[in-house]
């Protein structure tokens, strides 16, 4: 399809499709690309980029014994140029309006009432520069990969490509394909590179992802049929409005294909494995980006279009998220594996997330948007961190690998700095994240805010004892010799803590004299495109009569 | 009058005082009120030779939390060397109570607070409903009255003062440019909680200031100790950071505003919003006042860390009593507008600390712990004085002389103990004859310490309240010289290795560094008692004349007379007998460990490891077998059957079947 | 219409007695260049089915119709025996390879008669003649598994040929149009349903439709990869094509097959899946994904309308292409593991891994679009059930897929000297070979819009509601 956009973009494309008889009137294609910016294929390059040079890596001839990188080399400059088009891209966002930019509209399926139609609009934008940093991440936490390297950065660049696909995508069945697709390179990834329990991990992630990806084609097959469309354009569906029961059925589905993805509990099962056995390239794309599609669903299928049924699962979802939250505090604070305690401590981005769905605010929503980016980041850098630590200093227990600051010190740093991450402390991206989610939760479901920062409590209880052990306490005589991070790790765990101190220092984009520079601002993108959708939760004022004077008596607070 | 009357209605009398001059200005008229407070001080400018302090505002102000932000970059990023980061924090802190001063010059004559806010985020995220959530933002705002440049002098002396110390006496003392880096992390926080005037930015900076204390009191690697020591500082102080935080959530999610200025007025005027929000959101406030003011029964996270830095721990128990009570000042309105159960809550905990804590002091025979737990009870007595709108601003004085006498008494009590090589308090002795700088740091510091909670008592309304003053000030003095006759007084006896004629009194500048804080905490106490000081802070309430319940002074006395009876004549049986008591207690915490080893910890353990490792495999390895085992046994009854008869079998089974239930639907 | 649009049907036929002639004629030494001229020759008639069949219309008094479901079927008939025909031609220098083709040929001729068929007799017949071809394909390399398949496949014919006779009695007309219209609704007996389901049952033992699958697994299993890509793929086609014409004239009597029919393709897809998710060899897996496609393509027809039917037709296009193909290049030396492919033969690895990932229906391939389009018309259809246990199969056959990817990119492979240039394991083929079918897989889905435009039309012409 890809092709034929480009075809069309060349004007070739026009007389292939309309050689074919098609019985449906295909849809008249909007202005190729008509945005801010000069060329108006953008969305394509970054989908279909790294599907294409993945496709030369899979081909390129075996290069010589002393060019073992060359495929690496493919993967990382095709990240760093799907990262700068992003940017290039966010840099140009239009702030003050809440429309899809960068639109893509060209009839692929008309029979099907299937259209290649991609576009963006806040919530996108801010997904797809988390996409593009967690690729280039993802690719220099893999510089040490040597066995299998062609096939492992094809998938590595395949699954790139399914996770923007999903971002970029306007019609639900372009979302389907491209949700389905990340599973397959992920679950090889997971097979051929983890660690002893490879082979329980891919099934696992295979059987969770592929089960998520039943409910969301299962849910938007429902939506599709309920609405009587003729097509699966989003902005078609998402003006649909099926009976009660329908309606919930396609938020339980979308709920379910979401919390697969994120993992919440129950749903959780393929995550430990995958994260505590995985390479870190693996686990930073993963846990940074490809899970966080979960959320997006959440947010722009559940919450977006099936306004009464979000209503209705919003206590389910506070309480899961609840659950997860404590759930993961109290897991880490059990674990004894550097890499699968980090596994826990990831869970709780995601559960703050759902805690900020379930609040359904427009303040909450918000939150939950930028907590997509901020959280990614942070769980790319708590699970990455930990995997490399374990990687350099040979040894995965928190007994064996114990008393690294002195000796590590930058990982341990960076392993820090992610805990903190996760906990939301300030000047980091989900600190303001974390605070508008509560802050806006906290009127709907008081008792899943409460509960999920009981379970943020539990969480720092962990992050202190695995400090304690693996950072501060006392060395190991018996243990490995650690290394600290090489240039590489370095690099890529600097990026993710990078973006997680910008946003964090300025989430409204840097000023100077009231003049903003460079970055818009990730919560202005963000805005725009919750603005619209968090209208419709916006909360009525209250008609209660006022609050009594206050008492003029009261007796001594003293003992 | 009735006790709970007084207290009520000075409570309003206390938030009129406070915020009278916020309510009435709106932000227009706070710019108003800074342009005034320039014209006056220009007129003054005129008097003082044409220099305008209050032209420096728009850059003195910033530059409280930008010096801090500034050296702590300059020291990360280039600084190597020991010397060098010492000098640059010293230079930065410096240039920090430089500025402050140039702030309180220019703002000395006018009441009303400079304000000033720069944006942070500020976003429309609805465009319908309800108008106080149609938008969000959170301002780094800066609110300065007299009583936040008061407590900003007071932290940034503590500040420097353990950077004076330990220049010297922590001068082989690991990771020196990464302890620094910390301490201005630290006052970065510190500052930026005394002066923001934005909810969402003060637990910003609160839980900026929690990290730096963890950093600062983890500061030791390499042994269980400090590693311990790290993990109690992070996770269990957290508790109450996170009740701050849910409090302003809830404060948020019901008034919509999270700006100190626009929520105090709409506080008992919004509709739908009842006393029980109002109570809730203060009670979780307090809960964090509490936690990190570090009184008991939250005394743990610095009693269990006292093997940290002595500068580190000087930091924590002088600034963030501070912090807490700046925090509870602030909140007195929303206390006061919660009715009757939040300040009978408030009240009763800080009174039963006051007396605990020192109860507590008087067991065990560890010198930092003991000095630790004897001034939480003098904080807990200053902060129940601030509860009470007549001694606001007496005991807002009392707290800082408190925190900074207590961080002072800190560095001396780690300073002759470190002389002379023990922090076992049967062991110390003869400081008179050895050390007497440090000797008279401590006795200034008890002093001080002693007497911090007085003027409020003096002040407090009449009613039971006296149980709490009365007890806790004799507690509070008793437990607290109880440390400085160990030291002090007595006979430092030989010991193996130990050579007690070695034992020479500390270098000047690290006696120097414990003398400013006691010379800060003396100053703010006697202040306290002039009705000067009182009208400057303006935070209501009334001065204390001496003439008035001068009885008070009993209380005291006759907690130090004792500690000389029993501590300075009989100090070894005295000692021996908190020695004692310190097992008893011991004796206990382990027990509750146990308990919540096995009640809490374990279950906990159990149900992870019956999820993770029995529950969530079971069943999907069921449902894999199941799949397995479906398809075995398909292949073996297809492998197992021959083709034809089967074949036709199932044919005609199945035609039959489908044809009889199609039929049947036909008809 | 005029005559010429029976060119295709005469190249084929003709490319056919040719083969077997010149199998017979021709010294051995000569016969190699054989599968090249077959080849050729399935090209031009694919061509010149796609330039005259376009043209619309009927031959012999209406006995004969050329319509867009025609063109379809015909086309979809013929690219499957290029691909077959290609992915073995390294191989046809065996006999066992070779000799078969003519038959091969047969089985698509049989499908073209049946695709254009307006009567029951030329369904039976183009069944029929398809099925002995096939079955002819597979006795050449194994004569005891193909005197097995002979009496399995008479067994479907004759439940076939009863089924017919009694609705030719039934209506007294061998029509499609009379039986659309001598059936009404009230004309539904209990003889008529069995008779019926019988035909249809005769029909799914060719389809390989489960329970009835031991005709495409077992049998396919058991003989040379160019049988099996007959009976798993070419036959599956025919049968397809039979189906779907035959249950265009049996709307009436929906009430007695729609349920047989739709319980019978949920039990392909789970059994497939399942089964495939279980198998040993990856020919066994690559088998068993056939019967889980051919249940998708049932549940498409199940749903009795034109949509329903499109998106079967589209189904079964993207099945033709990789059932055609995938036992051949699943097939390795005894002995050698899988993973030796990934070095000896990559091009032939990748190929494999895309045709296997095409008939578990995982995205973006041929096999995905089409079971998606099915997915849609049974949630239009009120066929949720049905959709529900497609896409638990569709989850088993993704996971046997990505076993196969394992066994040939993750498994280490013995350290083997390369084969010197020229000399070739019998199992190895030409990369070219190897790549075709994979690469028209890949087109299957980027011109899936002129595809599904296509199968719609020819669901219209099956005059579906």
């Amino acid at each position: 399809m890809s092709l034929l956009a480009v075809l069309h973009v060349f004007g070739v494309g026009g007389p292939l499709m309309e050689a074919v008889p098609t019985p449906s009137a295909s849809p008249a294609p909007v202005n190729f690309g008509a945005n801010v910016i000069g060329f108006s294929f953008l969305l394509s390059l970054v989908v279909w980029g790294p599907a294409l040079m993945a496709l030369v890596t899979a081909v390129v001839p075996e290069p010589r014994p002393g060019q073992r990188r060359t495929f690496l080399g493919i993967a990382f400059w095709t990240n760093a140029a799907v990262l700068s088009l992003v940017i290039i891209g966010y840099s140009q966002f239009q702030a003050f309006t809440s429309g899809l930019q960068f639109e893509e509209k060209l009839p692929w399926l008309p029979s099907l009432g299937i259209n290649y139609h991609l576009g963006v609009d806040g919530m996108g934008m801010v997904l797809l520069l988390l996409s593009g940093l967690i690729g280039l991440g993802a690719t220099l936490a893999s510089w040490d990969i040597r066995e299998r390297s062609r096939t492992f950065f094809v998938m590595l660049l395949l699954t790139q490509t399914a996770v923007n696909g999903v971002v970029a995508s306007r019609d639900l069945f372009m979302v389907v394909l491209f949700w389905a697709a990340a599973t397959v390179p992920v679950a090889v990834l997971v097979a051929g590179w983890a660690g002893p329990r490879r082979s329980a991990a891919s099934g696992r992630l295979l059987a969770y992802w592929g089960l998520g990806t039943a409910a969301l084609m299962a849910g938007v097959l429902v939506l599709y049929a309920a609405a009587g469309s003729s097509d699966f354009d989003l902005d078609r569906l998402g003006k649909a409005a099926p009976s009660g029961r329908v309606q919930l059925l396609i938020a339980i589905l979308f709920a379910v294909a979401a919390l697969t993805r994120l993992p919440l509990v129950p749903f959780h099962g393929w995550a430990r494995d995958v994260l505590a056995e995985a390479p870190a390239g693996v686990v930073v794309l993963v846990v940074g980006s490809a899970s966080r599609l979960g959320g997006y669903v959440l947010v722009r299928l559940m919450a977006g279009i099936e306004h009464d049924a979000a209503h209705t699962l919003a206590p389910f979802l506070g309480a899961l998220a609840a659950l997860t939250v404590l759930y993961a505090g109290l897991a880490a604070l059990s674990a004894t594996d550097v890499r699968r305690l980090a596994a826990y401590l990831a869970l709780i981005p995601g559960g703050v997330t759902v805690l900020g769905v379930a609040g359904l605010t427009p303040l909450s929503l918000v939150g939950t948007v930028m907590l997509l980016f901020a959280g990614g980041l942070a769980a790319a850098l708590i699970a990455g961190s930990a995997a490399t630590l374990a990687d350099r200093a040979q040894a995965r227990s928190v007994g064996l690998a114990a008393g690294l600051a002195g000796r590590i010190p930058k990982l341990s740093w960076l392993l820090l700095l992610g805990c903190l991450a996760v906990l939301g402390m300030p000047f980091l991206a989900t600190f303001a994240s974390g605070l508008m989610v509560f802050m806006g939760s906290f009127r709907t479901q008081p008792g899943a805010s409460v509960a999920v920062a009981v379970g943020i409590v539990l969480a720092a209880a962990a992050i202190a004892r695995l400090m304690q052990r693996v950072a501060f306490g006392a060395p190991n005589p018996d243990a490995p010799t650690p290394a600290d991070a090489s240039l590489a790790d370095s690099w890529y765990l600097g990026i993710l803590a990078g973006a997680l101190l910008w946003v964090g220092l300025v989430p409204s984009g840097p000023k100077l004299f009231g003049v903003p520079l460079l970055d818009p601002g990730v919560v202005n993108i963000v805005n725009t495109s919750t603005a619209d959708l968090a209208s419709s939760y916006a909360p009525t004022p209250v008609p209660t009569p006022a609050l009594s004077p206050l008492p003029t008596t009261s007796p001594s607070p003293s003992p | 009058m009735d006790a709970g009357e007084g207290c009520a209605l000075s409570l309003l009398t206390a938030v009129t005082a406070m915020h009278g001059p916020a309510i009435a200005l709106a932000a227009s008229a706070a710019s108003a009120a800074s342009s005034a407070a320039s014209a006056a001080s220009s007129a003054a400018a005129g008097r003082r030779g044409g220099f305008d302090p209050g032209s420096t505002l728009p850059w003195a102000v910033p530059l409280i939390l930008a010096a801090p932000l500034v050296g702590y970059v300059l020291i990360l990023g280039s600084v190597r060397s020991r010397r060098g980061a010492a000098n640059v924090a010293m230079a930065t802190m410096v240039v920090m109570l430089l500025a402050t001063l140039l702030v309180g010059w220019a703002r000395v004559h006018q009441s009303a607070p400079y304000k000033s806010s720069y944006q942070w985020i500020n976003i429309l995220v609805a465009s319908t409903g309800d108008q106080r959530f149609q938008g969000f933002g959170i301002d780094l705002g800066f609110r300065i009255d007299h009583l936040s440049l008061a407590a900003l002098v007071t932290v940034m002396a503590i500040v420097i003062a353990s950077l004076a110390w330990h220049r010297v006496a922590g001068r082989g003392e690991q990771g020196p440019v990464r302890y620094h880096v910390n301490t201005l992390l630290f006052a970065l926080g510190a500052g930026g909680v005394l002066v923001s005037s934005d909810l969402g930015e003060l637990v910003a900076f609160w839980l900026l200031t929690g990290l730096g204390t963890y950093l600062l009191l983890g500061h030791r690697w390499g042994t269980e100790g400090a590693g311990r020591r790290g993990q109690v500082a992070l996770a269990f102080p957290f508790v109450g950071d996170v009740a701050l935080l849910c409090g302003v959530a809830l404060l948020y999610s019901r008034f919509g505003t999270l700006t100190l200025d626009s929520l105090f007025p709409v506080l008992t005027t919004t509709l739908g919003v009842g006393l029980k929000s109002i109570t809730a959101a203060a009670v979780l406030i307090f809960v964090a006042v509490a936690v990190r003011a570090c009184i008991w029964p939250f005394t743990a996270w610095q009693t269990a860390t006292v093997d940290a830095p002595s500068a580190s721990v000087a930091l924590a128990a002088g600034v963030w009593p501070v912090l807490a009570g700046s925090l509870l000042l602030r909140m007195l309105p929303l206390i006061g507008a919660a009715g009757v159960q939040a300040p009978r809550i408030a009240g009763y905990a800080v009174g039963v600390a006051a007396v605990a804590g020192p109860l507590l002091g008087l067991t065990g025979v560890e010198l930092r712990r003991s000095i630790l737990l004897a001034s939480s009870g003098a904080v807990a007595l200053t902060l129940l004085g601030v509860l009470y709108p007549s001694s606001v601003t007496v005991a807002f004085s009392g707290l800082l002389a408190v925190a900074a006498a207590r961080a002072g008494m800190v560095l001396a009590g780690t300073s002759a103990a470190g002389a002379m090589r023990t922090v076992d308090m049967r062991a110390t002795g003869g400081g008179w004859q050895r050390m007497p700088a440090s000797s008279a740091a401590l006795l200034v510091s008890a002093a001080v310490i002693a007497l911090g909670g007085l003027g409020a008592a003096m002040l407090r309304p009449s009613g039971p309240a006296w149980i709490a003053f009365g007890a806790g000030l004799a507690l509070v003095a008793l437990s607290v010289f109880r440390p400085y006759f160990a030291v002090a007084h007595g006979v430092l006896r030989r010991r193996r290795a130990f050579e007690p004629e070695r034992v020479r009194d500390v270098p000047s500048s690290v006696a120097l560094a414990a003398f400013i804080c006691q010379a800060v905490g003396a100053v703010a106490l006697v202040a306290g008692f002039l009705t000067g000081w009182v009208g400057f802070l303006g935070a209501g309430g009334h001065s204390v004349s001496m003439g008035t319940n001068v009885l008070w002074l009993i209380a005291p006395l006759a907690g130090m007379a004792v500690a000389a009876a029993a501590f300075g004549v009989r100090k070894d049986r005295s000692l021996e007998m908190g020695a004692t008591l310190g097992d008893l207690t011991g004796a206990l915490w382990e027990q509750a460990a146990r308990l919540y080893q096995r009640l809490i910890a374990r279950p906990g353990q159990q149900v992870v490891r019956g999820v993770e490792d029995v529950a969530v495999p079971t069943a999907e390895a069921g449902v894999g077998r199941a799949f397995s085992a479906a398809g075995g046994i398909a292949g073996s009854a297809e492998r197992g059957l021959p083709w034809v008869p089967t074949v036709l079998a199932l044919a005609v089974v199945l035609a039959a079947a489908f044809a009889l239930v199609g039929e049947g639907l036909a008809r | 219409m005029r005559a010429t649009a029976l060119v295709p049907e005469v190249v084929v036929l003709g490319a056919a007695l040719a083969l077997l002639l010149a199998g017979r004629k021709l010294p051995a030494r000569d016969r190699n260049w054989l599968a090249g001229a077959a080849l050729v020759a399935a090209a031009a008639a694919l061509a010149l089915e796609l330039w005259l069949g376009a043209a619309v219309g009927t031959l012999f008094d209406g006995g004969w119709q050329q319509d867009r479901f025609a063109l379809f079927a015909k086309a979809a008939l013929l690219l499957a025996l290029i691909v077959l025909i290609a992915t073995t031609m390294s191989s046809t220098t065996e006999p066992e390879a070779r000799d078969p083709l003519p038959a091969v040929f047969v089985v698509v001729f049989g499908g073209m008669v049946a695709a254009s068929a307006t009567s029951l007799l030329g369904l039976w017949a183009g069944l029929e003649v398809a099925a002995l071809a096939a079955v002819a394909v597979s006795g050449l390399s194994s004569r005891e598994a193909g005197v097995r398949l002979l009496v399995l496949s008479a067994v479907g014919g004759a439940l076939f040929a009863v089924g017919l006779a009694v609705l030719f009695a039934t209506t007294g007309d061998a029509s499609l149009a009379a039986l659309r219209t001598a059936l009404g609704p009230t004309s539904v007996n209990l003889a008529l349903a069995l008779a019926v389901l019988l035909t249809l049952t005769g029909i799914a033992i060719r389809l390989g439709l489960a329970p009835f699958q031991w005709l495409s697994v077992e049998g396919g299993l058991s003989v040379s990869a160019i049988g099996a890509g007959t009976l798993g793929g070419l036959l599956v086609g025919v049968a397809a094509i039979v189906a779907a014409k035959l249950l265009g004239g049996l709307g009436t009597v929906i009430v007695a097959w729609a349920p047989w029919l739709a319980v019978l393709s949920a039990t392909a897809m789970l059994l497939g899946g399942l089964r495939a998710a279980t198998a040993a060899s990856p020919r066994a897996v690559a088998a068993w994904l056939v019967v889980a496609q051919v249940g998708w393509v049932a549940a498409g027809l199940a749903a009795h309308d034109r949509r329903g039917s499109a998106a079967a037709l589209l189904v079964l296009g993207a099945l033709l292409l990789a059932a055609s193909a995938a036992p051949a290049l699943a097939r390795v030396d005894v002995g050698t593991p899988l993973a030796t492919l990934r070095r000896a033969q990559p091009l032939r690895a990748l190929g494999l891994a895309l045709l296997m990932l095409s008939l578990a229906g995982a995205p973006p391939l041929a096999g995905f679009i089409g079971q998606f389009a099915v997915a849609a018309e049974l949630v239009r259809s009120n066929l949720t059930w049905l959709l529900t246990v497609g896409l638990l199969g569709s989850l088993l056959s993704v996971v046997a897929a990505v076993r196969v990817i394992r066994l040939l990119y993750l498994e280490s492979v013995p350290d083997q000297p390369r084969p010197a240039r020229g000399v070739r394991s019998p199992a190895q083929t030409w990369s070219a070979e190897a790549l075709t079918p994979a690469v028209l897989v890949l087109l299957y889905s980027l011109l899936a819009n002129p595809i599904s435009g296509l199968a719609l039309q020819g669901a219209a012409a099956l005059k579906l509601p």
